[in-house]
């Protein structure tokens, strides 16, 4: 069987194997989980240290352009949350073979409770029916 | 007769009011659990892809109406 072309999902699995911590958020992280969204980046919060990725990129938001697709890495989302904030809300998923760091359902929903936007409320009512299947499977 | 407020586009408060009542695709969501959350990504995968692929198709076929418009103006 020929292997899927590779796409965010190969890009986010290559960013686990070279050892960088990170937790994946945003609509990518909904996704995993299984909300039916679709997006197209893959939106990281990275450990702030020296030996992480701030020498390289810095403590601030920076959108790389790859070969496989945008990546999206941040220091900190809504509320000034940073990796070491998120860590205990999230779980692992693998991708490829690697680990993933992955922010909660119910936490992805909380971060879009405090968004107002008409985009950021439909995207909510997404994950909160998400949610509500997941707990009656 | 309509007012002209009927056929301006709906506010941002408007918007909010009527994503409170959106329901999310059910069958969608099972067929989404349903998989490993690596299927999951690959399908987030697939449908860039698509709509990558309706985009260019767009874009195709404006330039190529166009180009015919361009045509028929000539002659």
């Amino acid at each position: 069987m020929d292997s899927p072309p590779p796409g965010l999902t190969t890009l986010l699995a290559r960013l686990a194997s070279s050892g960088t911590d990170f937790v994946l958020v945003g609509a990518p992280a909904a996704v995993a989980q299984g909300a039916p969204l679709t997006t197209f980046d893959v939106d990281v919060v990275h450990r702030r240290g020296a030996d992480n990725v701030d020498r390289l990129l810095g403590t601030g938001h920076q959108l790389l352009t790859t070969d496989l697709g945008p990546l999206d890495v941040l220091g900190a989302i809504e509320g000034g949350r940073g990796y070491d904030d998120l860590l205990p809300e999230s779980v692992v998923v693998e991708v490829e073979g690697k680990r993933v760091k992955v922010l909660r359902l119910r936490m992805l929903a909380e971060l879009k409770r405090e968004a107002k936007s008409a985009k950021d409320q439909l995207s909510l009512a997404v994950l909160e029916e998400t949610i509500r299947r997941a707990a009656e499977e | 007769m309509s007012s002209s407020s009927e056929h301006e586009p709906p506010s941002g408060a408007q918007l909010s009011v009527t994503a409170d009542v959106v329901t999310a695709d059910v069958t969608l969501i099972d067929s989404m659990l349903a998989l490993s959350p690596e299927e999951r990504l690959r399908q987030n995968d697939r449908m860039i892809r698509t709509i990558e692929e309706l985009r260019h198709g767009f874009a195709a076929a404006r330039a190529h109406d166009t180009s015919r418009q361009a045509g028929v103006e000539r002659d």
